[in-house]
């Protein structure tokens, strides 16, 4: 026989489990400070104030007091103190007919654990009808060390005070959080300032909204310039919305509010051949500024400030049910991919700097949920439908917003011929009007003007033109470069490796040596050859060479030559470089200065090829003369015959059947552009061609 | 077929390339080592998954651009590596290690010991690596991978880079970041003349060698 024994038992939570849910659930003092305020927003409150108190060192004190609801013995008792339930489900409104903000209380908890102790006093509006409560107060006191030192969190017991309070003072709640864990830095406040001002969404204009207050001067700066509002002077304003059923809208006004184009929802889902958006009724705007001095030179707004506001508010904003879910818009955060948008395509686009943008989600259902550690919305479907609206919104905008360029270009194209045919139009009639001695002398001037300009347009177009037709070229020989430097060597270089290594093992040094070193070599050093080609095709297009900054001369021409080397070296060019002595630096990109030497570079080459001389000459020099800087290419090349010498510059002249014509225009272009100044000696000390150009320096 | 590394026995080597005759061509050079040679002929799609297969005797090599072919492979090499890194799996990155690579690979580059170029890559190299790489799992990192706390001014800032210098490392040279390698909450404070403090390896002698980790507000 046996006797049935059993015990009851229960889980019990450690205090430790306090800590864990407190200080490692929300990361920043500034969320942690929101989700307080949160809960005076859940409470109708219609102003919160926070004040901060001796917070530069450890030990100081945080104040939250709004004129909310308040609450009761039994509210304090059953739910403030009860963590992982709320009673604020989204679907059941406030009275003043909010969507509760706050959930579970985690984010209370880690609030209220800033500090080690925290007091919390609450004078309810509403009071239990038997009367005997009318008029009291509510308070607790926490003080944390006792979790620190109980066992159990049941362990701790915690006093709900009441008071008698004057019938005069007004329902509300005051939490004091004391002897603060951390200081809070000036950055730390500047942050809680900007989420007290972005929480209940100042773009809005509603003036009964809830209006959270920060006593400190970092607050009220940054609020002046948050009611300074600016959306009149964006250019573009997309107004876009999806409704409950997910079908979308949008339409863009231009600055005037006028309505420039709409879009229905099989525009705006083009990309998702109109599949409905399954997220909550959400509305989308966005403000996109053109930042130039052009611009807003007949605005009463200056630039700088509406950048400066643009710095501190950009980005696109969130507000679920009226408040702001962080971290959405702040700065550094591109929820919707701006400006990878815009990087990849940059034409009519906005940046995050350049726009402003409110995101409204009215979600009385909780479909999106937001993470425990209030770092934004858990990314599941509802939340990428919501940015897919969004971003195919921005897409449609700059859709038309290329269209409208593409016209504006079309017109001005026109205008400019039409304009020239009527000047020219102008012209005749007015010389008709003059004496008949005069009138035709004039009219043979101006044909033979006429004459030269029509001669001028058309070797300016032709050199558009060419142009054209040599950037194609550029273009097709980069993306040919990049393939070829890529996979096709990779493999070539490994295998052939792998045949010189395998073929040594296998192979005695003297059979290596007369059957395979040769032929191995030959295709080492014409893979070498192709690298370079390859490579300096490549490395002339790099972005960051076109970036006006500080170029030392001698730097840019070490590294041109180093990329030519191999390709000298192949043609049996003895290169002397004469470089003076210092760094010799001016401002400008570096595709300037290398588009200078490597076209000179060129033009060497092809002199020297047509003479062919038996030893092959270049000479690269610089001096320094004051502020200017005199570089000279010089080669034993066929020297500069057959054409005069002022033509050389003009574009495609050339006496080499193997030039463009263009080489000596583009350096001529690009001297210009820096201030400089070029010339040329039909044969120098080499013999052949020397090449002479001037640049303007700062600095030595 | 193994070889002792340190102390680690190594059987296979796994070649990660989207181009198949690439792979084939970096596989000549690993067969001459005496492990087991494993082309990843196939599509992987699950990254994590496919990590799971791989014990304490194999090692990686990997291309960076493994996105070229759709499919192929999920995230880029240098991603891929410092998984590997992190699983204590000796791994190497092949690339050519172009500009538009750096700022893909530096925000890795912690987790990735060695960077070889395409000719660089041979068995003595190759060994060389996964030891350096095995030395660093013991926590043996050497003089050029150690980070120091430094003083980075900004020289330039453009709305997509950022150009940096680095006096304790070299004062006259700029260092071109992306603003992806900069961390998010310093991004809105960048400008020209703003100063941080971040660990950096200032015995690296290329300036692609550089990786910069704990970044600091000067308060």
């Amino acid at each position: 026989m046996s006797t049935a024994n059993s015990e009851n038992a229960s889980i019990k939570f450690s205090t430790q489990i306090i800590k864990r849910l407190g200080e490692e659930l929300n990361p920043s003092i500034d969320q942690s400070i929101l989700e307080l305020v949160k809960n005076s927003y859940d409470a109708d409150a219609k102003k919160c104030t926070v004040t901060l108190n001796k917070v530069s060192a450890a030990g100081g004190t945080i104040t939250i007091e709004d004129d909310g609801d308040g609450m009761d013995g039994a509210t304090i008792k059953n739910s403030y103190l009860v963590l992982g339930q709320s009673d604020k489900s989204h679907d059941k409104l406030t009275r003043l007919g909010r969507i509760p903000a706050g959930s579970k209380g985690l984010g209370r908890l880690a609030a209220l654990r800033m500090g080690t102790a925290f007091e919390m006093e609450s004078k309810p509006m509403f009071i239990e009808k038997a009367g005997n409560k009318k008029n009291y107060k509510f308070s607790i006191k926490v003080d944390w060390n006792n979790f620190d030192n109980a066992k159990l969190v049941d362990d701790v017991i915690i006093k709900i005070n009441r008071q008698k309070s004057p019938p005069s003072k007004k329902a509300g709640t005051l939490t004091t959080l004391r002897d603060l864990r951390n200081k809070v830095t000036v950055r730390d406040i500047k942050k809680v300032a900007r989420g007290l001002i972005l929480l209940a969404d100042p773009f809005d204009d509603d003036p009964s909204s809830f209006k959270p207050i920060l006593k400190a001067a970092e607050f009220k700066d940054l609020e002046k310039l948050v009611t300074k509002r600016y959306f009149d002077d964006a250019d573009y304003h997309l107004a876009a919305s999806v409704n409950k059923d997910g079908v979308a809208v949008a339409s863009i006004l231009d600055f005037r509010g006028q309505v420039l184009f709409t879009a229905d929802h099989t525009e705006i889902a083009l990309k998702r051949k109109g599949v409905i958006y399954k997220c909550p009724a959400t509305t989308f705007d966005l403000w996109a500024f053109i930042l130039n001095s052009v611009s807003f030179s007949n605005r009463p707004s200056t630039l700088g400030e509406v950048r400066e506001w643009l710095n501190e508010f950009g980005g696109v904003h969130v507000y679920e049910n009226g408040l702001r879910v962080n971290p959405y818009g702040n700065p550094g955060n591109d929820w919707l991919d701006i400006n990878l948008a815009r990087a990849k395509s940059p034409e009519e686009r906005p940046s995050t700097n350049t726009s402003i943008g409110v995101t409204r989600i009215k979600d009385s259902q909780g479909r999106l949920k937001q993470k425990t550690d209030r770092s934004g919305f858990i990314e599941d479907d509802t939340f990428h439908e919501i940015k897919s609206f969004c971003q195919d919104a921005l897409e449609w905008m700059a859709r038309k917003r290329l269209e409208l360029a593409e016209k504006k270009r079309a017109r001005e194209r026109e205008a400019t011929a039409s304009e020239s045919s009527d000047s020219k139009e102008n012209v005749q009639e007015s010389i008709k009007k003059l004496p008949a001695d005069d009138r035709a002398r004039l009219l043979k001037v101006f044909d033979t003007y006429d004459q030269a300009r029509q001669k001028e347009v058309k070797s300016l177009r032709a050199e558009v033109q060419l142009y054209r037709t040599l950037s194609t070229a550029g273009i097709t020989a980069a993306t040919f470069s990049h393939e070829s430097r890529g996979n096709p060597m990779k493999v070539l270089d490994q295998a052939i490796k792998a045949i010189e290594r395998r073929s040594k093992q296998e192979l005695s040094n003297v059979k290596f040596e007369s059957l395979l070193a040769k032929p191995i070599s030959m295709v080492h050093k014409a893979m070498n050859t192709l690298a370079v080609l390859g490579s300096a095709t490549l490395k002339l297009l790099s972005n960051e060479k076109r970036r006006v900054t500080r170029v030392e001369v001698h730097q840019v021409v070490m590294n041109v030559l180093e990329t030519f080397a191999p390709y000298l070296k192949g043609r049996d060019i003895n290169l002397d470089t004469q470089l003076a002595d210092g760094s010799p630096f001016l401002m400008t990109t570096e595709a300037a200065i290398e588009s200078i030497l490597t076209n000179l570079l060129n033009n060497s080459l092809i002199a020297i090829e047509d003479a062919n001389p038996r030893t092959r000459k270049m000479l690269i020099k610089t001096e320094i003369e004051e502020d200017v800087l005199v570089l000279t290419v010089s080669d034993n090349g066929t020297g500069i015959e057959g054409i005069q010498l002022k033509d050389i510059w003009l574009p495609g002249q050339t006496t080499s059947k193997n030039g463009t014509g263009l080489g000596l225009t583009i350096v001529k272009d690009a001297v210009s552009d820096v201030g400089g100044a070029v010339r040329a000696n039909r044969h120098g000390d080499l013999g052949g061609a020397d090449i002479i150009v001037e640049l303007p320096i700062i600095g030595k | 077929m193994a070889i002792t590394l340190i102390d680690r026995e190594i059987t296979k080597i796994h070649v990660i390339d989207d181009d198949k005759d690439s792979r084939e061509s970096y596989g000549l050079t690993v067969e001459e080592i005496s492990v087991e040679t494993v082309l990843q002929n196939d599509h992987v799609e699950n990254v994590d998954n496919y990590l799971l297969t791989m014990g304490g005797h194999d090692a990686v090599v990997s291309d960076h651009h493994l996105k070229k072919s759709s499919s192929y492979f999920p995230e880029n090499g240098a991603h891929f590596i410092s998984r590997c890194y992190e699983k204590h799996i000796p791994s190497v990155l092949v690339t050519k290690y172009e500009t538009a690579s750096y700022h893909e690979i530096r925000p890795f580059k912690k987790k990735i010991p060695v960077v070889l170029t395409p000719e660089q890559f041979n068995p003595d190299t190759l060994l060389s690596a996964l030891q350096e790489c095995i030395n660093e799992f013991k926590g043996n990192l050497s003089q050029t991978r150690k980070t120091w706390r430094t003083l980075i001014r900004f020289d330039d800032v453009e709305e997509q880079s950022a150009k940096i210098i680095l006096p304790s490392w070299n004062r006259n040279q700029g260092i071109n970041l992306s603003m992806d390698e900069i961390p998010v909450e310093l991004r809105h404070l960048l400008k020209p003349d703003f100063r941080v403090y971040a660990y950096v390896n200032l015995d690296a002698e290329d300036q692609h060698e550089l990786y910069f980790e704990n970044w600091e507000i000067i308060p």
